[in-house]
């Protein structure tokens, strides 16, 4: 069947070849780069090019810079620096830029009087030609944009009122993607406690936004929550639970048209009363969702997490594997090195480390940071990788750390320019020349930090 | 030194030939990709000129025409996320009429970007699973799932 598709495929594409001409482009206006020499790009291209340099590496970029993975954005320690100019068809555009060292830091105050409300960050991406964050303050959560990193604006809120105006709580995204020119935020409203309901209602919710972060829509996928959202080959997903009665069903959602719920729980046919999914990667052969179960009964006992495996995102099994996580935030990230976890293990009363990796998603091992005790909060990875999180010890306290890793087994310690205390690095955004941090800070003043790293 | 016998000159004759093979090709397999022929234009421009400027270094690469598809539809797509878009097939309403399976081209253009970017890689370019993963640099066995899904989904609408 799929043999015959393939032959379709090809035929169709042979067939349409020839139709797809090229508009408007006659040899005179073919904007061809006509040659390299000496390290001296002459281009003709409609884009200036512009060189940045990063303590004598230099960059090459396109002021146009698209999301270019790999070697464009690569720093090439050979490449000499800053011996480049651009020439364009019409003018001869040199400009040098000077990025900020790697571990630069930068305080983004969100609320100006600090003593009246602090400032969370709750999600971070790439976006364009920079990054967008969303942000939670005392008015509620906004999409904050940044071209380099460090400095920020405010763009648009995420509103939290249903369509007839009704507000239905407080906004609690846990994720911010990028997807088919759109921004899309998901996680939960959270709405007031009742006598009946002393959890308070929760509505699962989509907020989208054009790529400029600056108008958010909501919508509301009914009573649940969303504690993930995974970039998969079939676009975004996240992952959660339906809330029925007072249990719940382990649920995803496809954020590419989002709005109905994949019931994980009757597809696997679980009698618990209480089901959620922690956490989904996609694997090269479906999904593995990271799904806690139990009863009503001990329902903040439901510590123990089983991988649940589908081929196809709709037929769901109950795999015999049960991982060592127990309770307690968790986010797993598929990288070219393996996957890894940020899981508290299930059997100790008080783990000292967070991070976890596997060849295939379902057998687990600690990562060993070369620190006694440690604690991830997210992980970047751009063919590095880059965990960020805090290190415990009984001198210091807590301290904000970064490590970063070629292979996924031997970690080093990245140190930021300075190191302030009581600032604890939260989550982390890649794009293809930098990974930005963002941290909050202890006690509250209403401020965010920001790193950069190259 | 004669200009023949200049490195640079070399290389700059090597990319000439390469741009010369390679041009019209991935400008259609981008066109295909992003499904905007203006764009696809000027995203194989800025993706050639990228590898004329680090030519020595994008010329020893495994597949270069894979790192210039891949800067290509990347770049195409940083354009595109700044406005809402609707894929569609590179070629003029006038001609699709004359095309015998144009229902294959449509759900092509449905798929996810990821998806659709691998499907024509490997369906019009006529990619190895090798070569399309160096383009892209995800491993083989991400390249396979996208494939696989991409099949399933095509497979299941044009049933």
């Amino acid at each position: 069947m799929t043999n015959r598709l393939e032959e379709r495929l090809r035929a169709a594409f042979d067939a349409a070849d020839h139709l797809v001409v090229e508009p408007s482009r006659v040899e005179s206006q073919v904007r061809r780069p006509v040659g390299v020499r000496s390290g001296v790009v002459v281009a003709a291209a409609s884009a200036a090019l512009v060189v940045v340099v990063v303590g004598g590496v230099a960059l090459l970029r396109s002021d146009a810079s698209g999301d270019v993975p790999g070697e464009a954005g690569v720093p090439t320690a050979s490449t000499p620096a800053v011996t480049s100019t651009a020439v364009t068809s019409t003018a001869v555009t040199s400009t040098t830029v000077a990025a900020p060292p790697s571990g630069t830091r930068a305080t983004i105050q969100v609320v100006e009087d600090g003593d009246h409300g602090s400032a969370a960050p709750r999600a971070i991406t790439a976006s364009g030609d920079g990054f967008v964050a969303l942000i939670e303050d005392p008015t509620g959560v906004w999409a904050w944009g940044s071209a380099d990193g460090l400095q920020w604006t405010r763009l648009g809120n995420l509103p939290v009122e249903s369509e007839s105006g009704l507000a239905l709580g407080f906004a609690g995204p846990v994720e911010v993607v990028q997807y088919d020119g759109e921004l899309i935020a998901a996680g939960t409203i959270h709405g007031q406690t009742t006598a009946n309901n002393t959890q308070g209602t929760r509505t699962a919710a989509v907020w989208r936004s054009s790529d400029d972060g600056a108008t958010w829509s909501l919508e509301t996928l009914g009573a649940g929550f969303i504690g993930s959202v995974t970039e998969t080959a079939d676009g975004p997903i996240a992952a959660g639970a339906i809330v029925r009665g007072p249990g719940s069903r382990a649920a995803l959602w496809r954020l590419t048209d989002s709005s109905e719920a994949i019931d994980l729980a009757s597809a696997v046919g679980t009698e618990a009363d209480v089901s959620f999914v922690r956490a989904l990667t996609d694997t090269d052969l479906g999904y593995i969702a990271y799904v806690s179960t139990g009863t009503l009964a001990e329902a903040d006992k439901a510590d123990r997490v089983f991988a649940w495996i589908s081929q196809d995102g709709s037929t769901w099994s109950d795999a015999d594997e049960l991982q060592p996580f127990g309770h307690g935030p968790m986010a797993v990230w598929r990288t070219p090195q393996g996957y890894f976890a940020q899981a508290y293990e299930r059997a100790a009363l008080e783990s000292s480390f967070n991070l976890w990796s596997s060849p295939d998603g379902l057998t687990w091992s600690p990562v060993d940071l070369g620190v006694e005790s440690y604690e991830i909060q997210d992980l970047a990875h751009t063919g590095i990788l880059f965990a960020v999180g805090k290190t415990q010890t009984m001198e210091n306290g807590a301290q904000a750390a970064f490590w970063s890793s070629n292979s996924g087994i031997q970690w080093d310690t990245v140190r930021p320019l300075d190191d302030p205390s009581s600032v604890e690095p939260w989550v982390a955004g890649e794009s293809e020349d930098r990974i930005v941090i963002l941290g909050w800070s202890r006690p509250p003043n209403g401020a965010v930090t920001a790193w950069i790293f190259n | 030194m004669t200009e023949t016998e200049n490195p640079a000159t070399a290389q700059w004759s090597s990319f000439d030939e390469f741009y010369e093979r390679h041009r019209l090709e991935l400008y259609r397999a981008v066109a295909f990709a992003v499904g905007d022929p203006d764009l696809a234009s000027e995203a194989v421009d800025e993706a050639f000129t990228r590898a004329a400027g680090d030519w020595s270094k994008v010329g020893g690469y495994q597949v270069p025409a894979g790192w210039v598809y891949r800067v290509a539809v990347n770049w195409a797509r940083s354009v595109l996320r700044r406005n809402r878009y609707r894929h569609r097939l590179p070629i003029a309403d006038s001609s699709v009429d004359d095309l015998p399976d144009v229902d294959v081209l449509h759900e092509v253009a449905r798929l996810p970007h990821r998806q659709r970017v691998v499907v024509v890689a490997r369906y019009y370019l006529d990619w190895s699973l090798a070569d399309i993963a160096a383009a892209l640099d995800v491993p083989t066995g991400t390249v396979k799932s996208r494939l696989n899904r991409a099949l399933a989904v095509l497979e299941r609408r044009l049933s």
